[in-house]
């Protein structure tokens, strides 16, 4: 099964995703779940902390990289290791989402690399004939 | 789209023309070599330096170093300056997430021989690295409560000396004194305090490091003496900046800049140049927020530079005379400065905005510290870890051409995961040590992804700045032992 995300080439200094599924919400949660991925590798993550996000924002764009600096604020001050998005829904410009991971853990995990922000350079969110398809650029 | 046309003016410098994007207000103009421009053209930076010039308010041209590379909104190693007075605007996105991310050089009594053969190198790195915070959302023994957070916003490195982690004389060789003025900690969020309060005197990751270096070259002989330089001697330098703290004044203020840019009719060729007039409530408020973070990173590497200096006490067993530390100078490579300069004949207060770019003022200028002010601003450009690094000086040319910036390092050439995958199959720390370089770093990829053949020859960098006349050669040291994050 497809992860519904890849990573991007030619972004020299940064990292860029992009991430697709047949509804926004889908294609929102895969770049939720890239942005994990970019945090730890994930293996030894047994997802059994579940946390919740609601973001309002005034458009779509905003939308995402809202959320997806959400996650990088609950990773840096809860010492939350995401695994992967377990819900999302959005109404009008709020997001709400259910997170699962793990509670950092030194001995067990390992960190990758240290994600300072999603930006809104590039941002890409396109409507085609299967669904939706977005491009997120990390400051890392 | 098309590639944006270059003139070529002279061997290191390159003109945008106005018009190469629409609504450019100045021309661009990039430092380069034909072979640096060659690299350049690979990517899409030219591109980012005219929508630089697309700014409200900016003024001579919008700039990029040598060292440029494709970054978020404008490229890494631009210099934009946009004139307060008249409608000119701050950008946060122009400073960059990572804000007051810089470098500074310390010098010691002791030299090459000291340091000795190859197992006590090891054991070296060891040392530091175990002294060091560093690493993926590393948090350090300064543990601050909001009332101690608020004070390093407002006092930066001040406060760290203040509290006995340095002496009164490194304020003086550190740009600013070490702390801004005007930095106001209610222009902060919540958020941004929650992610400062446990990272204060940590490394961090990604590019940021602490290197024990020696001096292996000395061009300007004068200059080197009143910095305090000379051939063979041991040398520190440390590369970080505002932590997760910057990161979020960052996010937290491009927020406030987007809804901004409708209000005052801005229009931007790229959502991440997000700004407002800097003389406007949105653009004081990040301002005086941008000051913060500013003086919070320079409390940081003050904080990291004597956890270095304890550990080299310790190691060597002597005392704080016989190691001789000494702060070189501390200089800023991504931030927004409020200076005067003559455009045309005509003196200006200006935003000067430098992502990835380091101020260089010339001899003379009154913010150089007094003992080196005949010879200019110290500059340091860190290189890979594989390669050197250089103390520059800042020059009249700089003043006159770039707004007294330069360049600020090698600059990338490959991204994390070319370099990861083109490093496959080969032991980095090892080809390091065949070349007496000894490192250790946090992350298991951070040595793969920091690659000496992902950046540009940092050489070849300086060798243009010089050139050009924008900084002057000083010194340039070797690294020895690598702490990465």
């Amino acid at each position: 099964m497809s992860a519904g995300f890849r990573e991007l080439d030619g972004v020299t200094a940064d990292v860029g995703i992009e991430a697709w599924g047949q509804t926004l919400e889908e294609a929102f949660s895969h770049a939720g779940n890239a942005l994990a991925s970019l945090m730890s590798d994930r293996g030894a993550l047994a997802g059994d902390l579940l946390l919740d996000i609601s973001v309002t924002a005034d458009d779509r764009a905003s939308l995402l990289v809202t959320f997806l600096n959400e996650i990088i604020f609950l990773e840096e001050t809860e010492d939350f290791l995401p695994l992967e998005v377990a819900s999302l829904d959005i109404d009008g410009n709020r997001l709400c989402s259910t997170i699962s991971g793990s509670s950092y853990d030194a001995s067990v995990h390992r960190r990758n690399m240290e994600v300072k922000a999603a930006t809104y350079h590039g941002l890409r969110i396109e409507e085609n004939k299967t669904g939706f398809r977005v491009r997120v650029i990390f400051d890392v | 789209m098309p590639d944006i046309t270059l003139r070529q003016l002279s061997p290191y410098k390159w003109e945008i023309p106005v018009g190469a994007v629409p609504g450019m207000r100045v021309h661009g103009l990039i430092y380069a070599d034909e072979a640096l421009m060659r690299e350049i053209r690979g990517d899409k930076s030219a591109q980012q330096v005219a929508n630089g010039a697309t700014l409200p308010g900016i003024v001579g041209a919008s700039m990029a170093m040598p060292d440029m590379h494709f970054g978020y909104g404008l490229p890494i190693g631009g210099v934009v300056a946009t004139d307060t007075q008249s409608g000119g605007i701050i950008s946060p996105g122009g400073t960059g997430y990572d804000i007051n991310c810089g470098v500074r050089l310390a010098s010691t009594n002791l030299t090459r021989e000291d340091l000795g053969k190859r197992e006590k190198l090891r054991k070296l790195v060891d040392a530091l690295f175990s002294k060091v915070p560093s690493g993926v959302g590393s948090k350090g023994p300064i543990k601050l409560n909001s009332k101690e957070l608020k004070q390093v916003l407002t006092k930066g490195a001040k406060w760290a000396v203040d509290r006995g982690l340095g002496e009164p004389s490194d304020l003086e060789h550190t740009e600013e004194g070490g702390s801004m003025k005007g930095a106001d900690p209610s222009e902060v969020s919540d958020r941004a305090l929650q992610r400062g309060a446990p990272q204060q005197g940590t490394l961090g990751s990604g590019n940021h490091f602490v290197e024990v270096q020696y001096v292996e070259e000395i061009y300007d002989e004068k200059t080197a003496g009143a910095f305090g330089i000379r051939p063979g001697q041991i040398t520190v330098m440390v590369h970080s900046g505002s932590r997760g703290f910057g990161h979020q004044v960052c996010t937290d203020h491009l927020e406030v800049m987007n809804r901004a840019v409708s209000k005052y009719g801005i229009d931007l060729p790229d959502r991440q140049l997000a700004c407002a007039p800097f003389n406007s409530p949105e653009g004081q408020s990040y301002w005086r927020a941008m000051k913060c973070a500013a003086n919070y990173a320079w409390a940081n590497r003050q904080c990291l530079m004597h956890l270095v200096r304890e550990a080299l006490q310790d190691f060597f067993s002597i005392g704080p005379t016989d190691l001789g530390f000494r702060l070189v100078y501390d200089v800023a490579h991504n931030i927004v400065k409020l200076e005067r300069h003559t455009v045309d004949g005509r003196e200006m207060e200006l935003a000067v905005h430098r992502k990835g770019a380091t101020r260089a003022f010339p001899p003379g200028h009154p913010d150089v510290p007094a003992a080196y002010r005949p010879y200019g601003q110290p500059v340091i450009i860190p290189g890979d870890m594989g390669t050197c690094s250089y103390l520059l000086r800042g020059t009249e040319t700089g003043m006159e051409e770039t707004f007294g910036s330069t360049c600020h390092g090698a600059g990338r050439v490959l991204s994390r995961k070319a370099a990861i995958r083109s490093s496959k199959g080969r032991a980095i720390h090892r080809e390091l040590e065949d070349q007496g370089i000894y490192a250790r770093a946090a992350g298991k990829m951070s040595l793969k992804e920091e690659m000496p053949d992902a950046y540009k020859d940092v050489s070849q960098v300086v060798e243009v700045v010089h050139q050009a006349g924008i900084a002057a050669k000083v010194a340039k040291m070797r690294p020895l032992c690598v702490v990465k994050g």
